[in-house]
């Protein structure tokens, strides 16, 4: 069995990144499901990099793992290929394997938004379903991660579209009231991972300050 | 110098601080009405009485049954007024020794040839007792109208001591009314540091999130707090090289 450890980053290879992932997997058995939305609340650094630690992990798991970039603004936030993408699958009918790449950052196929950026268009194309159903036969595993700087009616649909859906919050950024309404909203969320800063000692910040 | 005051202003922003803040503003509080708005308190049983050796003059031991209450402390004289009136004395009055400083009042008997003295001082100086007993005599010529007064009276105090009379309780309230505000204060602050982290719009307590939203959590993820600076290089036409600031996991747009 290879094993992809070696090259995974250390918050890939910590133990809480493990038991998320096993959790997460856990849900996706019971539920028999082969997607998940991931959906952070805010597009912060460390909600991207818990996504990314999360998709990277898993893998590193001998899965074939895809990650598509359901992004409805426009950020790049996976180091995505530039080209045709998710919205490009989905509106024109081009073919999976000339929107998909190889990321050597996350250790698994990527699919970018595309170069039509139109979330709202993609959620409402009568092609979706059926073309969400055909790019989930190649993979152990697709992971849509659904970004946007905020949450909003467009993000939640496309997550409740996708199906399975998993909200990623950063817990000294995100607000009440975001974490409300993706559990009004989100019809099949398996849960949360919750992401935080390490708490660092007077003297530290202090040190850190005087460099 | 400054990033250090910084820092300190940050650390002392806590919860913590807040709670002490409060319990030593209203115990301040409490400190203030209990010395400004709380009424003094006398303990009767602390009133004694004084014998006198002898009255020399026309005044015998046996002609007189008043009682001279002297004092500097008007609230002891109102006290000792209030006492005497509610034990059903009867002739209670008021008469100024010396000044506006001293103020006695002196109980009558129904028959004012009574001979019996009692004085009770609120000074815990002695000296100051035999200098208001002075100008006791002359109030006492003139206001009881005792005449013919024979000669001066003249009393002396057998026992000095057992004329102090406490108006304490004025300490023990105060340090009952500091107790008081402190716990009415921490009590306070708690609470409102309570309401004030439920009504957060921030999610700090994670262990509220099965409960408060039903979500399960499937994992925490910790990571480093530090901004790591990192020098990043932007080439421009192959000849400018410009050097930003950057943080770890910032997104740069070029």
């Amino acid at each position: 069995m290879f094993n992809k450890n070696n090259i995974l980053s250390p918050e890939a290879r910590s133990a809480e990144c493990i038991s998320t992932v096993n959790n997460m997997l856990n849900s996706l058995s019971a539920k028999n499901k082969k997607s998940i939305a991931i959906m952070p609340l805010s597009c912060n650094a460390k909600s991207i990099q818990a996504i990314k630690d999360i998709i990277a992990m898993t893998s590193s798991l001998d899965r074939n793992v895809l990650l598509v970039d359901v992004n409805t603004e426009g950020n790049d936030n996976f180091d995505m290929p530039s080209g045709k993408g998710f919205a490009d699958y989905v509106l024109e009918n081009v073919d999976s394997d000339d929107c998909i790449s190889y990321s050597e950052s996350l250790h698994c196929d990527v699919m970018s938004t595309g170069e039509i950026n139109n979330g709202l268009k993609v959620l409402h194309d009568v092609n979706f379903n059926s073309r969400l159903e055909s790019i989930q036969d190649k993979y152990d595993l697709v992971f849509f991660n659904v970004t946007s700087t905020a949450l909003s009616v467009v993000k939640s649909s496309l997550a409740n579209k996708i199906g399975l859906s998993m909200v990623v919050l950063d817990k000294n950024i995100d607000e009440k009231s975001d974490l409300i309404m993706a559990r009004d909203t989100l019809s099949e969320c398996i849960g949360l991972v919750v992401v935080s800063s390490e708490k660092k000692s007077f003297k530290e910040k202090l040190a850190q300050r005087k460099k | 110098m400054n990033i250090t005051i910084g820092i300190l202003f940050k650390k002392l922003i806590k919860k913590w601080l807040v709670i002490v803040a409060s319990i030593i503003l209203f115990a301040s509080i409490g400190l203030f009405y209990a010395q400004v708005c709380v009424p003094k308190v006398y303990e009767a049983s602390a009133i004694g009485t004084v014998n006198y050796k002898s009255v020399s003059g026309a005044i015998s031991d046996n002609d007189f049954e008043n009682m001279i209450v002297l004092s500097k402390d008007a609230d002891f004289i109102d006290y000792a007024f209030a006492m005497f009136t509610e034990a059903g004395v009867s002739g209670v009055e008021k008469a100024d020794i010396k000044s506006s400083i001293v103020i006695s009042r002196y109980m009558v008997g129904e028959e004012p040839s009574h001979n019996l003295i009692k004085i009770v001082s609120s000074f815990d100086d002695p000296n100051i007792g035999h200098s208001m007993l002075e100008n006791y005599t002359i109030a006492l010529e003139n206001y009881l109208k005792l005449q013919p007064i024979v000669g001066s009276v003249k009393v002396e105090l057998s026992n000095v001591s057992v004329a102090e009379v406490s108006n304490v309780n004025i300490a023990d309230k105060t340090t009952q009314m500091i107790v008081i505000g402190g716990l009415f204060g921490g009590v306070f602050s708690v609470i409102g540091l309570i309401i004030w982290s439920i009504t957060s719009r921030k999610l700090k307590n994670i262990y509220s999130f099965n409960d408060e939203f039903d979500m399960q959590v499937l994992g925490f993820m910790t990571y480093p707090n530090e901004k790591e600076n990192i020098n990043v290089n932007v080439v421009v036409n192959d000849s400018n090289t410009k050097s930003v600031n950057a943080d770890k996991g910032d997104i740069a747009n070029v």
